[in-house]
């Protein structure tokens, strides 16, 4: 009895999802109180994700051709303005005010001015995915800037690093767990803005291909295209996690 | 450079931190192949004396020299060992050692690395030098300390309380490694202010200790020591003058206690 108690708990998640896999089974399986067409039942999901998968794959490329070089450049700039505000006391006060105002703003809020004043709903997008990566990054990067321990300056002063390379030698590393802070609620903000972004305006990307098949009521597709979208995101961040725990290996134990 | 200019010297020394007074009139010259051990209790202003010293901190009153030059920065002539380790955790210990060399000495790639490598098996480090901080104990990641402090080359080794979170064997083993290290050459002098609150650790170790009083800090005393060689630990502590050296400094101290209680209770009875 203990035993099998042991095995249910390491098995739990496994044995949840798919109890919630037969509750939806059930649910599309046409009891009177439900609808077969909202609902579509698993196979006709699996169907739809496996004839669809050219059109997946091309719609998750489209989505991380704009997130990649947005997410990139926020990191590249929350970064480096972020080492050097949390660095250098006079360049944190003087962002202070801006980024205490603007940092709350909600990115979707700027999606309709960067439809009316950038080219092209491309630019738009990356544009919004680069605001919402950016704040937590660069606040983070400078909040562990700042907060880098006395003893690592001391030891840089007296091994003679100059300020220019303390930067970048010593805030710079001693500030990335907390810059992986930033970087991961950077990504998750990114992943929401760009679905977001391209179930507004976009004709391209998963958000599109959701809200197309909404569009035509083709519900297995719809469904197909959000458990895509969480597979493609979950991989990233799972991707994320890996890089982060080889990046961070030396935070053991401190 | 001639020998009276060598080393540090301390004039009128003070330094006051939100208006009140740590260090008040310190008068000090310490020569240059000094071993001199700073004792006080907590809040003498022991760690604040070092850090004066250390360039790490600027006086609010006096002046403060080293080899007749007024200190005002922080320098590699003057390594610093604090208590908790500072080795720079994203470095193997390789790395820590031969970043200090490469950024002090102008040495380069290979033969950086080589002189890392002598330092850290000096003190006994040599099977570890590809370890991260994190996969080290506390007495070797202060082992890796010390070998970073000397590799710059230093003429002086300030050390602040360095064993103070170490078991005692580890700790003994240290003290005699840093005896060896600071005490043992005469080629290579090295002035050693080492600051603790273990006057058995003080007079094991130094040439000359200094002991601070406290509020505001200041030197209560100043006792030169020139003790035989220490072959075994046990027996040179069971040495008369050695317990005779203890006790005279331990009155120091408590004495000073006492007359500090004394100004209190005078004051509480004239109230």
């Amino acid at each position: 009895m203990r035993i099998f108690i042991k095995y249910l708990s390491k098995f739990s998640g496994i044995l949840f999802l798919l109890f919630l896999l037969g509750i939806w089974t059930f649910i599309s399986s046409g009891p009177e109180w439900s609808s077969q067409y909202l609902f579509p039942s698993p196979k006709a999901i699996a169907n739809a994700l496996f004839n669809s998968r050219e059109e997946l794959l091309r719609s998750a490329g489209a989505s991380l051709l704009k997130l990649i070089p947005a997410y990139f450049a926020a990191a590249v700039v929350g970064i480096s303005v972020g080492i050097v505000s949390g660095s250098v006391p006079w360049v944190g006060n003087m962002l202070k005010p801006i980024s205490r105002f603007a940092a709350p703003i909600p990115p979707n809020v700027y999606i309709p001015y960067a439809i009316a004043i950038l080219p092209t709903f491309y630019l738009s997008s990356t544009f919004i995915i680069f605001i919402a990566a950016f704040w937590p990054i660069y606040l983070n990067t400078a909040a562990g800037a700042a907060e880098i321990p006395e003893k690592y300056k001391r030891n840089a002063a007296i091994i003679g690093i100059g300020r220019i390379e303390y930067l970048w030698r010593i805030a710079l590393i001693a500030s990335l767990p907390s810059i992986f802070s930033g970087l991961s609620v950077g990504m998750g903000l990114s992943f929401i803005m760009l679905t977001v972004a391209e179930l507004f305006g976009e004709n391209t990307g998963l958000g599109h291909f959701v809200q197309f098949y909404a569009d035509y009521s083709d519900y297995p597709n719809m469904v197909a295209g959000i458990l895509w979208t969480g597979i493609v995101v979950l991989a990233i961040m799972e991707l994320f996690e890996f890089v982060k725990r080889k990046v961070l290996f030396w935070t053991k134990g401190n | 450079m001639n020998q009276k200019q060598s080393g540090f010297e301390a004039t009128n020394l003070g330094f006051s931190y939100d208006g009140k007074p740590i260090l008040k009139d310190i008068n000090l010259k310490i020569n240059q192949g000094d071993f001199v051990c700073l004792l006080g209790e907590s809040g003498s202003g022991k760690t604040t004396l070092l850090n004066l010293l250390a360039g790490l901190t600027k006086p609010t009153e006096g002046h403060i020299y080293w080899n007749g030059k007024e200190i005002e920065k922080p320098s590699s002539e003057r390594s610093v060992v604090f208590q908790d380790y500072t080795l720079f955790p994203w470095l193997t210990l390789l790395q820590n050692v031969s970043l200090a060399i490469k950024k002090t000495q102008k040495a380069k790639g290979n033969y950086a690395k080589k002189l890392a490598e002598d330092y850290l098996n000096l003190v006994g480090l040599s099977g570890s030098l590809h370890k991260y901080p994190f996969e080290l104990s506390g007495g070797m990641r202060q082992r890796g300390a010390i070998a970073r402090a000397l590799s710059v080359g230093a003429d002086a080794l300030l050390l602040d309380e360095p064993f103070g979170a170490l078991d005692p064997v580890n700790r003994a083993s240290l003290q005699d490694l840093i005896l060896e290290l600071c005490r043992g050459s005469k080629d290579r002098p090295i002035t050693t202010l080492f600051v603790t609150h273990d006057i058995r650790e003080a007079v094991y170790l130094a040439s000359r200790i200094i002991v601070l009083g406290s509020t505001p800090g200041r030197i209560i005393a100043d006792i030169p020591l020139n003790f035989s060689a220490k072959k075994n630990r046990d027996e040179w502590f069971r040495n008369k003058q050695v317990q005779e050296t203890i006790k005279s400094i331990e009155e120091a101290y408590h004495k000073d206690v006492l007359e500090k209680l004394g100004h209190l209770v005078q004051g509480g009875a004239s109230i």
